[in-house]
């Protein structure tokens, strides 16, 4: 029912929404709650195991029953709390967990088998007949099990990620933290002030409340005017402070347009990243109840929940209102409700002594005995006092108490500390180095003490951080409300009826007395084996309740028994905010190469190879698959002349006078050796003994190297080299730095390579093969090494990278007249394997330098990274698998990952001789061949292996070979 | 997590690349196969103050020895590794 | 003889948004340097006769016409022409085509790099002049503010196009947020 006087929404501003289908309307500043419960909506979903009826309970994050789906067309999100979603106009909103409707739901069965579905239930049945656990036990209980449902398409919305730094961190906006956030902020700090809320204010915006005589409105928007007007401050609103971690920082969701329509360039949610020197949680408390039999109705509801919707939203949740609490404060929701002219039919106060006097009927020594009305709160049955009595109600405030928020101090592991005076947990002193806790999250709970609270804290930051504190004229506090707080401790009340502690779990104080009968009476052990406290929502209306409730059945003191522990986040926080950015492309940096757009428009796919995008193959007109290009291509570097681009190669230049002994420590071979102007193949192994990388070292100049690494492995190579010069060669004359950006690199392959080249250049070359030599270009200083990587006469021209497009676009025009062309990664892949020439499909960190033949590069003359353990038994010698090559008959295909097996044996694991590592048709061959290890392989070059790939059903007899399958003694690529 | 590197003061853990223990800093002898057993495979696995060996990869690429708790997750000293075989007089702003 | 044509790491037109301006700049020649071993005073005497100076880490030296910037570990970028007998004391390598730099500026600028770097960007800690090697999202970067609203970003020229998009990106959700951006 809505008043027509109160309330901080927008009536000029209706709402129309939809709740399982049905129309209705609110206004702009309403949540879902608010709006059902001005509609009279009061059943909102099912429980989780029992499916039954349930309500809104509270006002705020902490929400346990009211979990929602939002619907907006393809896109779909579950297990929002109503409490928390501001609506907007059109939004469609769906109860969880009920079928066929939330009025009449099927599985509302589960109530009736209660008795046998307590705590635990799950570990004591659906075990016999065995088989029938995975196909129908394990499959029902699927079903029947979670909340709400995800959508089945990707997620449509955006969200952003930031990061922000500040002096002071103040979580939450009422009179503690903004009095924190003052004091700091007058004292020249960098504070961000944060708060879940849609406005700052805290408790201000949901009671009745006066400052310096006057309603708290007019001083917090005073406040809030000298806070937004500094430029030290920055307010966060929307934004909840999600988790606590080392050093200072935390993280936070902030709801940027979750309370508007899709639309524009807003993004939805923004990820923070906070890093703070110190923090202030100020985050207030939350009221708990209390158990008794069926406490869990729709209607029944927190006593500040009751009066936050008549104060905040203009909404009453019932006709006939009455409360039942422990402590003095559930009073304001009686008085509060009665000065709005809602009827409150009865005050029940659990305690003997307590004020007796209100304007409404006041119960003491109430125990409730029990409850009705299914689908929402209709009658009370409790003891008091004077006798029985029979109550019509239908909306109960329920409060036990208040719970300090401390959650986020417990996020690194504190424990808090147990107050008798106010029955509650408090934050232990220095529980957080840098962090203070102040007001009703200190367990401080009038509004005046929580002001000097905040305060307080601000002023023991500023000395931490040695800044000066303001003036006192700048440190007044206001008149507020500084009422003590009375609590006579009440947890729960006898009951043969089931009572619940866990309104989010379903769980009840039979649970927890099971558990205690079974010998779980450890908190973290009833935790498990009750589900008590593992719903979204932490257990934070549960928690204490439930802890107390155990010390009380197994004897203990509440500080006995201790907490379990809060983790991250506070409250449920989307994936897609943490991962925002993250999405498809943004997943990682794309590396183009220079010659990427002519390859595109040349209508070459192209493959990612890390993060670099490759050309795959030239297609050319008339060519339908991938093979014949490739084929064509790999015929056309042998016979003519192809180009590559192969700037993606790692290259690192490498000077000083130390620099050939620093080359001597990273390489099995000797670098030192190496005369200017010419080029070494090289190995580099891990310190464990196994290969890291290969590579070519060129010879520049006088103290100056260029190292290549793979592709895939330059920066691990650049890390490597970082560190062992930095951990072992500190004082050394040496410079290192990765210069494959700086340079475009062409592979320009066959035997018209040399012609290709003298066209280019004008000027005849005359290179032997592992050779440098500087090129000029124009005005242009190029550089040219005569490598290969595909057996032919070839040549890698490298020019500053701005020149790498124009560059390709003359290679290939200039390659056509020497009817050559273009080539991609298929056909540089088919080159290399016939040459048994290595990638990282055979150096994939498992391997040897005797494992790949190259025993004889490993120098016996110096020390260098790995000799140590390369020499290690085991490590070599017979046993070991070798890479060899293999060649399949003519007409049949091969692949890598296919494993290899002696002929006369079962191709199974026990004779395993070895597996594939790479693979292809060569067309120069006419047939597959491969690379593979095979176990002693090298000495069973001519003979016959079996190759067996049992996913792609081959199983072919292949001849091993010398992995240089073609042109072996090297005259092609020498001459 | 946050680690102060010596150049460019703290930053976000997950700019630094980890490595391992300190003990990757003294290659044994190349004939000491127990210490190179030992430098490779085996290590204390410490509750309390560790020295390991982290680079800062997306930063400055300075390899820093970090010393560090972990039970209370104190970071308590860092340093370049670079740097180690210098006196404190030696040290230059550098 | 052949003549070749340079193509920049970027062809993009610049864009405003919000109170935000993002465009490509070409800063000229840039060089990496470290000091030869036992030359480092000669380095700075030679480098005072230029008005320079190798600064120290997470700053930049400057005279009318060239930089020397803090780069990382025993690194230095020499930003502008080069001279020649910067070689006798320092081991010097070309990087004029490894990088992509962005100009970003406008009263928002700040709140942009807010969600790409992981920096303190207030200017009490990051102030003009200062530098920092870190990372522009995924990707290794050289953050340079150069003025109180304005920055000079520098990424390796093959994920120009990547830290482009990034930044537009950051743009249009900061100016989507209307006047302050946050």
């Amino acid at each position: 029912m809505r008043l027509d006087h109160l309330g901080a929404i927008d009536r000029s501003m209706p709402v129309n929404f939809e709740f399982d289908g049905v129309a209705y309307s609110g206004f702009a500043g309403d949540t879902l709650a608010s709006a059902l419960l001005a509609n009279g909506v009061k059943l909102t979903g099912r429980s989780f195991k029992y499916h039954r009826p349930r309500g809104i309970f509270t006002i705020g994050s902490a929400e346990p029953n009211a979990m929602i789906t939002l619907i907006e067309g393809a896109q779909r999100t579950p297990n929002l709390r109503a409490s928390m979603i501001e609506i907007y106009e059109g939004i469609r909103a769906f109860s969880q967990n009920n079928w066929p409707s939330l009025r009449h739901d099927v599985m509302a069965i589960n109530d009736v088998f209660s008795p046998f579905l307590g705590a635990g239930f799950y570990y004591k049945t659906f075990m016999w007949p065995r088989k029938f656990w995975e196909n129908i036990y394990e499959p029902v209980i699927r079903r029947a099990a979670g909340l709400g449902s995800l959508a089945t398409e990707p997620d449509q919305s955006v969200s952003e990620k930031a990061f922000a730094h500040c002096d002071l961190l103040v979580i939450g906006g009422g009179p503690a933290g903004l009095l924190a956030a003052r004091t700091a902020a007058r004292a020249g700090l960098d504070v961000i002030l944060a708060d879940e809320d849609t406005t700052l204010g805290g408790r201000l915006l949901y009671e009745q409340e006066e400052i310096d005589d006057a309603p708290a409105s007019l001083w917090l928007q005073k406040l809030l005017i000298e806070l937004r007007a500094l430029p030290n401050v920055r307010l966060m609103t929307r934004t909840t402070v999600t988790g606590l971690y080392d050093g200072g920082t935390f993280s936070a969701l902030e709801r940027v347009s979750l309370h508007m329509q899709p639309a524009g360039d807003l993004p939805r949610e923004c990820f923070w990243r906070i890093v703070a020197k110190h923090a202030i949680l100020a985050a207030g408390a939350l009221e708990r109840p209390i158990a008794f039999a069926n406490n869990d109705r729709p209607g029944i509801m927190l006593a500040n929940a009751v009066r936050g919707y008549v104060n905040r939203f203009g909404v009453v949740p019932g006709l006939k209102v009455s409360i039942f609490a422990n402590n003095d404060d559930a009073r304001r929701t009686a008085r509060d409700l009665m000065a709005a002219g809602v009827n409150v039919v009865a005050i029940l106060d659990s305690r003997a002594d307590a004020p007796s006097a209100e304007n409404c009927p006041v119960y003491l020594k109430v125990e409730i005995l029990n409850t009705e009305g299914r689908h929402g709160l209709t009658h009370l049955r409790f003891r008091h006092a004077a006798g029985e009595a029979y109550l019509a109600t239908d909306c109960l405030g329920l409060s036990g108490g208040w719970n300090p928020s401390l959650h986020l101090a417990c996020h690194m592991n504190g424990r808090p500390a147990w107050n008798d005076a106010i029955a509650a947990f408090v934050p232990s002193v220095d529980m957080v180095a840098g962090l203070t806790t102040a007001g009703a999250a200190a367990g401080v709970f009038s509004t005046l003490g929580a002001m000097r609270s905040g305060q307080d804290a601000a002023l023991a930051a500023l000395i931490s951080l040695k800044v000066k504190a303001p003036a006192k004229s700048k440190l007044r506090l206001p008149d507020a409300d500084d009422a003590t707080y009375r609590i006579t401790p009440l947890w729960a009340q006898k009951s043969d009826t089931r009572a619940w502690v866990d309104l989010a779990n379903d769980v009840t104080t039979k649970d927890i007395d099971l558990a205690v009968q079974e010998g779980f009476i450890s908190v973290e052990h009833m935790k498990r084996y009750t589900t008590q406290g593992m719903a979204p929502d932490q257990g934070k209306s549960a928690n204490v309740l439930a802890l107390a409730y155990l010390a009380d059945t197994s004897g203990r003191e509440i500080a006995q028994t201790g907490t379990t522990t809060f983790r991250p986040p506070f409250a449920p926080q989307s994936i897609g905010a943490m991962g925002a950015g993250g999405q498809k492309k943004g997943f990682a940096p794309e590396r183009f190469l220079t010659s990427h757009a002519a390859s595109v428009s040349l209508g070459a796919p192209m493959i990612e190879a890390g993060l670099w995008y490759r050309p795959s193959y030239f297609p050319q007109k008339g060519e339908t698959t991938w093979r014949e290009t490739c084929d064509r291509e790999v015929g056309l570097v042998r016979s003519a002349v192809g180009v590559c681009d192969v700037s993606t190669l790692g290259k690192i230049d490498i000077q000083g006078q130390d620099a050939a002994r620093f080359l001597d420590f990273i390489y099995t071979n000797t670098m030192s050796t190496l005369p200017e102007g010419r080029v070494r193949y090289g190995i580099m192994l891990r310190e464990d003994g196994h290969v890291l990388d290969d590579g070519t070292t060129a010879h520049l100049g006088p103290n100056h190297y260029l190292m290549t690494t793979t592709t895939s492995a330059a920066s691990q190579v650049m890390r490597h080299l970082d560190f062992v010069h930095q951990a072992y060669c500190a004082d050394w004359d040496l410079s290192t730095i990765s210069v494959t950006e700086n340079w475009a690199q062409f592979a320009i392959a066959g035997p018209k390579a040399r012609a290709l080249i003298e066209s280019l250049s004008g000027q005849p070359i005359n290179l032997s093969f592992m050779g440098f030599v500087n090129l000029q270009l124009s005005e242009i200083v190029a550089r040219v090494f005569r490598i290969s990587f595909s057996g032919e006469e070839s040549y890698e021209l490298a020019v500053p990278a701005r020149y790498g497009a124009s560059l390709w676009h003359k290679l290939i025009v200039l390659a056509k007249t020497y009817e050559g062309g273009p080539y991609g990664m298929e056909a540089l892949n088919v080159l290399r394997i016939e040459k048994g020439l290595l990638t990282h499909a055979e150096m994939h960190g498992r391997v040897t330098a005797f494992d790949l033949g190259l025993s004889s590069k490993m120098s016996s003359k110096k020390d260098f990274i790995g000799r140590a353990a390369a020499g290690r038994a085991g490590l070599l010698g017979p046993g070991r698998e070798e890479l060899v090559g293999l060649i399949a008959p003519v007409g049949h295909t091969i692949s890598a990952g296919a494993h290899l097996y002696p002929t006369d044996k079962a191709p199974v694991r026990e004779n395993d001789q070895g597996y594939v590592t790479s693979a292809c048709y060569s067309p120069t061959l006419g047939r597959y061949l491969a690379l593979a290890f095979l176990r002693d392989g090298r000495e069973k070059q001519g003979q016959e292996i079996r190759l067996v790939d049992h996913l792609r059903d081959l199983d072919v007899l292949c001849q091993v070979e010398n992995p240089v399958f073609y042109d072996n003694t090297g005259e092609r690529l020498r001459g | 997590m946050r680690i102060t590197c010596p150049h460019c003061g703290p930053r976000d853990r997950r700019e630094f690349t980890y490595y391992g223990d300190k003990a990757y800093l003294t290659r044994p002898a190349l004939e000491d196969a127990r210490g190179w057993d030992g430098f490779l495979h085996l290590r204390d696995n410490i509750a309390g103050e560790v020295q390991d060996l982290w680079y800062h990869e997306l930063g400055c690429a300075a390899w820093i020895l970090v010393t560090r708790n972990t039970v209370t997750h104190e970071i308590n000293h860092t340093s370049l590794i670079a740097q180690l075989h210098l006196t404190t007089s030696q040290k230059g702003t550098k | 003889m052949v003549s070749l044509i340079p193509t920049p790491p970027l062809t993009v037109p610049p864009i405003f948004l919000g109170a935000c301006q993002l465009a490509t700049v070409d800063l000229g020649p840039l060089a990496s340097f470290t000091p030869k071993k036992g030359q480092e005073s000669a380095l700075q005497a030679y480098l005072a006769t230029l008005d320079l100076a190798c600064p120290p880490p997470n700053h930049a030296q400057s005279n009318s016409t060239q930089s020397v910037l803090w780069a990382g570990a025993a690194q230095w970028f020499f930003q502008g022409p080069l001279p020649e007998k910067l070689m006798q004391f320092a081991y010097v390598s070309d990087q004029s085509d490894g990088w992509a730099t962005l100009s970003l500026s406008g009263a928002t600028a700040p709140n942009v790099l807010a969600r790409l770097y992981p920096l303190d960007l207030r200017e009490k800690v990051f102030g003009v002049g200062q530098l920092a090697r870190a990372p522009l999202m995924h990707m290794a970067s050289l953050l340079h503010r150069t003025k109180p609203r304005e920055f000079t970003l520098y990424v390796f020229r093959s994920m120009a196009q990547t830290a482009w998009h990034e930044v537009k990106t950051a743009m249009i959700h900061v100016a989507a947020r209307g006047r302050d951006g946050v």
